[in-house]
């Protein structure tokens, strides 16, 4: 048996590579709100890092709501949402929400990982399987695991390969097709409408995660719905509501009888404290200038990226496939990534690095979100910094 | 003869197991006998379920998740195939 005095060895983290690359990208302790900078230990950094999509993260109506709510409900109704929790205002943003996105019902947990890991147990067991993308974000991952179903990982966006495997699942109760939208280290998107075809054919429930779709993609920024015209989608949709939303929180959409049923019996939604008046009021509010300016937010959106890109490109980098706002540099191994996220820092720039284990071995990314925040003079320093770059 | 004909089945047993080992890990070099699924070819615990998948699928066998620590090299995950499948032929 091990020694009490011994059980904290085991968590020791080995720092090689941060070492090696004389450089810890993790857990930059933030001074400030996020607009074009933020503040690191007294110093201004380009904020290319947060998932800050359309710059509303700070802005001023948006925080005007935020106070209006807290001086209505307090910072927190202290209870979770079966109890006590469920505010008026919770109950018409998860309305909002839900019609935005397009779907009959929706949920709001307190992050979308929690969504994510609470909606799989509830509806997955032993006699099911889910086929997931191999590059579907962690908690997709998490959730399907903890559901105990068999799980078999699909090679990434490969539809050849999906409906091979889909025609070896006759033998289980349910099948699940779980992918991402836009997938958040490389910015591509999965061909849903293509998938959600196989899932008709071969009788199997899709689950999105449209973190980084939803107020990003489609004309009027609803997301890998309103992106791929499924107007009738019949599967189940998460999506977080800390990126392009800007606040904090995570939703599950789909059938009434579904989200019905998660509410009594999702742990990780009932057992959890509300989400807060403020991000809630965030929410709705972000969701009213969507609604009147999202064509001109996401006009500067894609000009920022574009100009990113190119900038990089003539540097040399080699950067993904990618038609969103996420811009994805391969920055090869684990040092290689830190070593570049460092020289982006030392040029007061604010990056993403992604390493192993987030990213397959030697498939390091360093991503690059271009918000709509972003002047033009700004990026006009951030472009003449990354021409400058030695790679 | 009888040699010859072990060799053969061996050989296209090796030459099987590494194209799904390609496959599930989107591998185009080379593969080795003795190359480190995860340290050489950069598989992660994913690609490993996506190669274990295809294989209990394609030979009928079934491989317990304790097994999975001992399948380190390509060698290995062949060694283990060898024996799930002589006792199948034994059942």
């Amino acid at each position: 048996m091990m020694k009490f005095k011994d059980f904290y060895k085991d968590f020791e983290i080995n720092y090689d590579v941060v070492q090696r690359a004389s450089f810890n990208p993790y857990y930059p302790v933030i001074q400030s709100g996020l607009d074009e900078s933020v503040i690191i230990k007294g110093d201004k950094y380009i904020d290319l890092a947060s998932n800050n999509y359309l710059g509303l993260a700070n802005d001023l109506r948006v925080k005007k709501g935020c106070i209006e709510a807290i001086e209505k409900y307090g910072a927190s109704l202290c209870a979770t949402p079966i109890a006590s929790g469920y505010s008026e205002l919770y109950c018409h943003v998860e309305q909002k929400l839900t019609n935005f996105i397009g779907l009959e019902n929706g949920i709001i947990y307190p992050s979308c990982y929690q969504a994510n890991n609470g909606l799989f147990p509830v509806i997955a067991g032993k006699e099911d399987i889910a086929l997931i993308d191999r590059n579907a974000h962690s908690s997709l991952v998490e959730g399907v695991r903890s559901s105990g179903c068999k799980i078999w990982p699909f090679l990434h966006n490969n539809l050849d390969y999906l409906e091979k495997t889909l025609k070896k699942t006759t033998a289980y109760r349910r099948v699940f097709i779980v992918t991402e939208s836009v997938f958040s280290t490389e910015g591509n998107i999965a061909p849903f409408k293509e998938i959600v075809e196989l899932s008709e054919k071969y009788s199997a429930i899709p689950v999105v995660d449209d973190s980084h779709g939803l107020g990003v993609i489609g004309n009027n920024g609803g997301g890998i719905l309103e992106y791929t015209g499924l107007n009738e989608f019949q599967g189940i949709y998460t999506a977080s509501l800390g990126k392009s939303l800007a606040n904090s929180g995570g939703i599950i959409c789909g059938k009434k009888s579904l989200i019905d049923y998660l509410k009594y019996f999702s742990s990780h939604l009932v057992y959890s404290t509300s989400l807060n008046p403020p991000s809630l009021a965030g929410i709705n509010i972000v969701l009213d200038i969507i609604e009147r300016e999202f064509s001109e937010l996401n006009k500067k959106m894609r000009s920022s990226k574009i100009k990113i890109s190119k900038a990089l490109e003539d540097s040399g980098f080699d950067l993904t496939q990618s038609i969103t706002p996420i811009i994805s540099i391969k920055s090869g191994d684990s040092v290689n990534t830190l070593a570049l996220s460092k020289k982006l820092f030392t040029n007061k720039i604010l990056t993403t690095p992604f390493i192993h284990p987030s990213v397959q071995y030697n498939e390091g990314r360093i991503r690059i979100i271009a918000g709509a925040k972003l002047s033009d003079s700004t990026i006009a320093r951030v472009t003449d910094i990354l021409r400058k770059l030695n790679i | 003869m009888r040699l010859n004909v072990i060799k053969i089945k061996k050989m296209e047993l090796e030459k099987k197991v590494i194209n799904m080992i390609k496959e599930s890990l989107e591998y185009n070099d080379e593969i080795n006998m003795n190359d480190n699924l995860v340290n050489k070819l950069g598989a992660d615990s994913l690609d490993m379920l996506m190669l274990i998948n295809t294989l209990e699928d394609s030979f009928s066998i079934r491989i317990e998740d304790e097994d999975l620590k001992d399948l380190k090299t390509v060698s290995d995950v062949i060694e283990e195939l060898k024996v799930k499948l002589g006792k199948n032929k034994n059942e």
